[in-house]
């Protein structure tokens, strides 16, 4: 299930990064780096943030809004699968 | 009335008079005023802050400038075979690439020495940092300078956007559409306002009150983006004791202009460096001077600028200020937003003027490139294709900083990122615009990744 969901989510940030992007890029893939390959600057980074916070219906936290953080298309899927990871235990908890 | 000190008088027709310490610490707001950091990139912040070479370009015989890194040999050599003057340059002790230099400075106490007994061997030293906040008072303080500018704490005034927008409101200008906001809510509220009849803006730009270079500021082109946007702008603003935006409507443009104002000590207004800006969204990337504006539109310039500096003056502010303006089909909104200290392009609006009678066009460049790019190969790939700046002909194309160019890999990415400043001077608008062409494809050509050979071979010609 977790593979599935993965797999999905891989597919749908990747979309959203495209979206972002300053170039015109067919295959889009993991080792990308967001900056030098994708071309989007820290400007243009915020815009990213607020569209994956919107499809994923998440809050990424001001001090995490760092290149280190998303310098790679894997290093960005990887932060919001281990949000949305965090969101569905939380809401586990409250169901239990 | 005579003026106690004359920026202008120094720099063009009395170059050799007085003694400036410059200091180009640009970053400064943070001190004056809370900012939202908005998204850190410490390798975008390391290339601005090298963008303080820009400062050398402006500088007399004489002069002092503290720089956080010594410059590149052969670009200082390139600069005095353009015909520029190469002051004096000190660099503080333990710099780095991110500290701000004037925090460098004041940690060099041997630094500071030197420049006071600098200053005391003569009647008297000036100081020009590029903006002047409770650091830079004390460096002045430490080494006996007289500061140009005004005190910290008008300047933090003066660089709130929405003072600016009350200050012109308040000289009767022609503003943006648009209020300033207390609350998300009305934010919302004020956006929708804007789209809907009778306003009908297309865009809705929110600022922070206290952002620089366009961070800060959320232009939005689409419906579906402002509650990202609210939800952003509210996240960033939680710790703040203040809470407030300008919302304005977002106009379509027959130019965006930025003019200077300098207000002496004793309150007199010159208005100079009208030129015409090239944006990208709120982000500069150039301007053209002199400007093609026809003279009504420079003297409604003119008389919005005295108007303004005289306010300025009344609230206590002295030295150089930057205003940026546009003008819509409706005419001229003379403050869009005021910076109450130096901005890059001055530096280069200053060195355009400095030039004499020359068309000259300044150009950002922010590079990715696949090879490391040196101050020296750029000129030799300059020179290569006829480009370079001829000082005998007044023509051709200075690169403006050695420091931002492409020379450092991008985190783990194995692509060199940086900013080429290019200064395209001729006596003529068409070949400022083919130079332009040319240098264009001469960038992308130098940044793609089949060059190895190319750049091999130059290197080993630098070696040598």
């Amino acid at each position: 299930m977790e593979k599935i969901l993965s797999s999905k989510l891989r597919c749908r940030v990747m979309d959203i990064i495209k979206a972002n992007s300053q170039y015109d890029i067919d295959n889009i893939n993991e080792s990308l780096n967001i900056r030098t390959d994708l071309g989007i600057d820290s400007i243009q980074m915020m815009s990213l943030v607020m569209d994956l916070e919107k499809e994923f219906e998440i809050e990424i936290e001001p001090e995490l809004l760092t290149y280190e953080n998303f310098s790679t298309v894997e290093h960005i899927i990887r932060i919001i699968f281990t949000k949305k990871l965090s969101l569905s235990e939380a809401e586990n908890e409250e169901n239990l | 009335m005579k003026r106690t000190f004359d920026l202008l008088k120094y720099l063009n027709e009395d170059r050799h008079s007085q003694t400036i310490v410059w200091l180009c610490n640009i970053g400064a707001e943070k001190y004056w005023n809370e900012t939202s950091k908005g998204f850190t990139d410490p390798y975008e912040e390391g290339i601005v802050n090298r963008m303080e070479e820009v400062n050398l370009l402006l500088c007399r015989k004489q002069d002092i400038m503290i720089l956080r890194e010594y410059p590149d040999k052969d670009y200082l050599e390139m600069l005095k075979r353009f015909g520029f003057s190469i002051p004096t340059i000190l660099v503080p002790e333990n710099s780095d690439e991110l500290t701000p230099i004037s925090e460098l400075v004041l940690r060099d106490k041997k630094l500071q020495d030197k420049i006071r007994a600098i200053s005391e061997s003569m009647e008297k030293a000036y100081f020009m940092p590029f903006a002047i906040t409770c650091h830079e008072e004390q460096i002045a303080k430490n080494c006996n300078l007289e500061i140009i500018g005004s005190p910290s704490s008008i300047n933090a005034l003066i660089n709130d956007k929405i003072n600016n927008r009350c200050l012109a409101e308040k000289l009767g200008f022609r503003v943006c559409e648009g209020k300033v906001c207390g609350s998300i809510d009305e934010v919302r509220k004020e956006y929708y306002r804007l789209r809907e009849e009778p306003c009908c803006f297309n865009k809705v730009i929110i600022k922070e009150p206290h952002g620089a270079s366009g961070k800060c500021s959320y232009i939005i082109e689409d419906e579906r983006k402002l509650e990202p946007v609210l939800k952003m702008i509210d996240k960033l603003s939680r710790h703040k004791s203040e809470r407030r935006w300008v919302v304005e409507g977002w106009y379509d443009k027959k130019s965006d202009v930025n003019y200077q104002l300098y207000i002496s000590d004793e309150g007199e207004v010159d208005v100079f460096s009208i030129t015409r800006q090239i944006l990208r969204g709120v982000v500069y990337e150039g301007s053209q001077y002199p400007s093609d504006f026809d003279n009504a539109v420079i003297n409604e310039y003119m008389n919005f600028g005295k108007k303004l500096g005289k306010a300025l003056y009344e609230m206590g502010y002295k030295g150089i200020a930057g205003v940026d303006s546009i003008i819509t089909d409706e005419g001229i909104i003379p403050v869009v937003e005021i910076n109450g200290r130096l901005v890059v392009s001055t530096y280069t609006s200053i060195l355009a003027q400095i030039m004499g009678d020359v068309k000259t066009r300044v150009k950002y460049y922010n590079v990715v490139s696949a090879n490391l790019l040196n101050y020296k190969y750029m000129c030799e790939m300059l020179s290569k294709e006829g480009l370079l700046y001829d000082k005998d002909k007044k023509e051709g194309i200075i690169l403006c900083t050695s420091g931002t160019l492409p020379q450092k890999k991008f985190y783990d990415s194995s692509k060199y990122i940086g900013r080429i400043i290019a200064l395209i001077v001729s006596s003529k608008w068409e070949t400022v615009k083919s130079l332009i062409c040319a240098l264009d494809k001469l960038i992308l050509h130098c940044s793609k990744e089949d060059l190895g050979d190319e750049v091999k071979t130059v290197g080993n010609k630098i070696a040598e």
